[in-house]
């Protein structure tokens, strides 16, 4: 008789700081079933060396925490700034509810457990205190997460989307896979929020985007965002040397557009997979029968990707599928 | 291979019988009992004794056969109040706490059990006032049993599981009484470790083992450095998934009989681009 998984969930870790937080004791209403372990700092779980992240990932735990300084950082060069001043990323939540077999984060953290900052405000402060200091900001609030995906746990989305409304000197991006819109549906579009919709062939989320939603539903979602005015950006990123890759993000390209008007997009990101060094010998550590995985990248730099010429082909590809339909204007390679 | 770490012989004597283990007569200094697939050493009391008992029970051990295991410690504990359970119960152990440093550890709580779940802080004396802690259960071992547990497994293979003996109030027990305490809990937690243990019991290397065999015998033939081998065994794994079978075949079109590091490079080279490109 084998044993059976717990629920994701199962289980919240809880600074003893954080527990009086509104954001900590809605998530004890969301989680009333769930075990209550205390604990002093939440780095004493999420960062235990020798963890098995695959295994975590089949019971992950939420771990409610109050963050430190810094609350704010600059973009990574790893991710695109779309020509924007002043780029900047934070991380309210550390990990995420898909399973991407590509994921940098699972090289990044050593834990597939997900912490919660219940702590809002000092994150709101520093994004105006940088925004007021330089005149504006571009600030991605979903990098080291999938935000929109947990809105229905945690409204942060929500919370970031009326910060930015009485702030024009503010531009805010919000990435995501999620088909989750309707948990923000309700609110006016501002015209300096970005909705951010990563997108992938059928085939590739099916195989290597575990839990996340179809192409045909991230599509829906983006649809609907554009018809009740938002700012929405398309992005193919990573594009992936999978078999016969030109026919697949080729296909990928037009379903795009058969789905959605091209003029009513804001701008289109496309990418290859590339990711830290040190980060990918992990993750081919703990997948070890992943072929996206153990693909013989060049490195360069501590960077993972494709071959010079490989890589320069692929966005070209997907680059000219894109122009065919849109203006090279509105559209950006990293 | 499930590898249980216990304080005492009487909690141990029932599941010895029920395992049918046998005396390791290697091991006279630190007491060990062997089965098919459980291996149980006897501690002694104390978290310094349990961390030595335990390195000692896992230090020999392969890597592959400690990525398939399960390294659990049971044993007798004491409750601060009464709704963790009454005398004879057991408690799974969420978190652990050593008492002297305050430092913490977490076994993963991955799969699904009916027992009801505490904290336990481990004292180096035993405890006998029942407001020597808030919450949770006490014991001597556990902080010493994670620390030396965790240098072999990860987290998610550790499983304490704790009877509760007393309420912190000074009450005395029997060997006899601890003896069949355990032995009406041997069913359940034998069943229970056997769970966690076919859990995990699936995850092996990726590479076969005649893959490993063409990788030693070509990085001889061609005296490929570490790094080399290195480089050549990372590449093997992308190989085999993508289908690939016989790196030796590879092989074969390259003149194995290098004199110089240059010629061996030069080969090399060859090795990871046919590797590479087979799809």
């Amino acid at each position: 008789m084998t044993a059976t998984y717990l629920p994701n969930f199962s289980h919240l870790y809880v600074e003893r700081a954080a527990r009086t937080h509104p954001a900590a004791q809605r998530l004890f209403e969301r989680f009333s079933r769930a075990r209550i372990v205390a604990i002093d700092d939440y780095r004493s779980v999420f960062n235990r060396r020798g963890q098995a992240f695959r295994e975590q990932k089949r019971s992950v735990k939420l771990i409610l925490a109050v963050k430190q300084e810094p609350f704010i950082y600059p973009g990574s060069h790893y991710a695109p700034d779309f020509d924007q001043p002043n780029f900047c990323y934070n991380a309210m939540i550390l990990n995420c509810i898909y399973d991407c077999e590509y994921c940098y984060l699972q090289g990044m953290y050593s834990s597939a457990n997900i912490v919660v900052f219940v702590n809002t405000k000092p994150f709101f402060d520093a994004a105006d205190k940088i925004r007021k200091e330089r005149g504006s900001i571009y600030l991605c609030v979903s990098y080291d997460t999938d935000l929109l995906a947990f809105e229905n746990i945690i409204p942060y989305c929500r919370e970031w989307i009326e910060w930015a409304v009485d702030r024009p000197d503010a531009l805010l991006e919000i990435r995501t896979k999620s088909a989750n819109f309707r948990a923000i549906a309700d609110l006016p579009a501002p015209s300096n929020v970005i909705l951010a919709w990563t997108l992938s062939p059928h085939d590739v989320c099916l195989a290597h985007e575990q839990r996340t939603p179809r192409l045909a539903a991230r599509l829906a979602a983006a649809n609907d965002a554009i018809q009740r005015g938002w700012r929405v950006r398309l992005c193919i990123d990573p594009i992936l040397q999978i078999r016969d890759w030109r026919a697949v993000y080729s296909a990928l390209v037009d379903q795009i557009f058969g789905a959605v008007a091209a003029e009513s997009v804001d701008d289109f990101s496309i990418g290859v997979f590339r990711m830290n060094q040190d980060y990918l010998d992990r993750i081919r550590r703990s997948r070890e029968t992943s072929v996206l995985a153990h693909y013989p990248f060049a490195n360069t730099k501590k960077m993972s990707t494709y071959a010079a010429d490989v890589r320069e082909d692929m966005l070209d590809h997907v680059k000219h599928r894109i122009l065919s339909y849109a203006p090279a204007a509105r559209v950006y390679c990293h | 291979m499930i590898f249980l770490a216990i304080a005492l012989r009487c909690e141990a004597a029932a599941f010895l019988r029920h395992s049918d283990l046998k005396a390791d007569q290697q091991s006279l200094r630190f007491p060990i009992y062997r089965g098919a697939d459980i291996t149980v050493a006897i501690t002694g009391v104390g978290k310094v004794r349990a961390a030595m008992a335990v390195v000692n029970m896992l230090r020999t051990e392969p890597i592959d056969v400690l990525r398939r295991s399960v390294v659990a410690n049971i044993g007798l504990c004491g409750a601060s109040r009464g709704d963790y359970g009454s005398r004879g119960d057991l408690i799974v152990i969420n978190q652990v706490i050593d008492h002297g440093s305050r430092r913490r550890y977490y076994p993963d709580m991955l799969l699904q059990h009916d027992l009801p779940e505490a904290e336990v802080e481990t004292f180096d004396t035993p405890v006998v006032t029942p407001d020597a802690i808030e919450n949770g259960v006490v014991d001597m071992e556990a902080a010493g049993f994670f620390e030396a547990a965790s240098r072999f497994v990860s987290p998610d293979r550790i499983l304490i599981v704790k009877m509760i003996s007393d309420f912190l109030a000074g009450e005395r027990v029997s060997p006899d009484w601890v003896e069949q305490a355990f032995a009406a809990k041997t069913e359940p937690l034998a069943v229970m470790l056997r769970q966690y243990h076919d859990c995990h019991r699936n995850q092996a290397s990726s590479l076969p083992g005649h893959i490993e065999d063409d990788i030693r015998v070509l990085a001889e033939q061609l005296r490929l450095t570490a790094t080399q081998r290195c480089e050549l065994r990372k590449l093997a794994v992308y190989f085999v998934l993508n289908g690939g079978e016989s790196i030796a075949e590879l092989g074969e079109t390259l003149d194995l009989h290098v004199t110089s590091k240059v010629a061996s490079k030069a080969e090399f080279a060859k090795l990871i681009a046919a590797m590479s490109a087979f799809t």
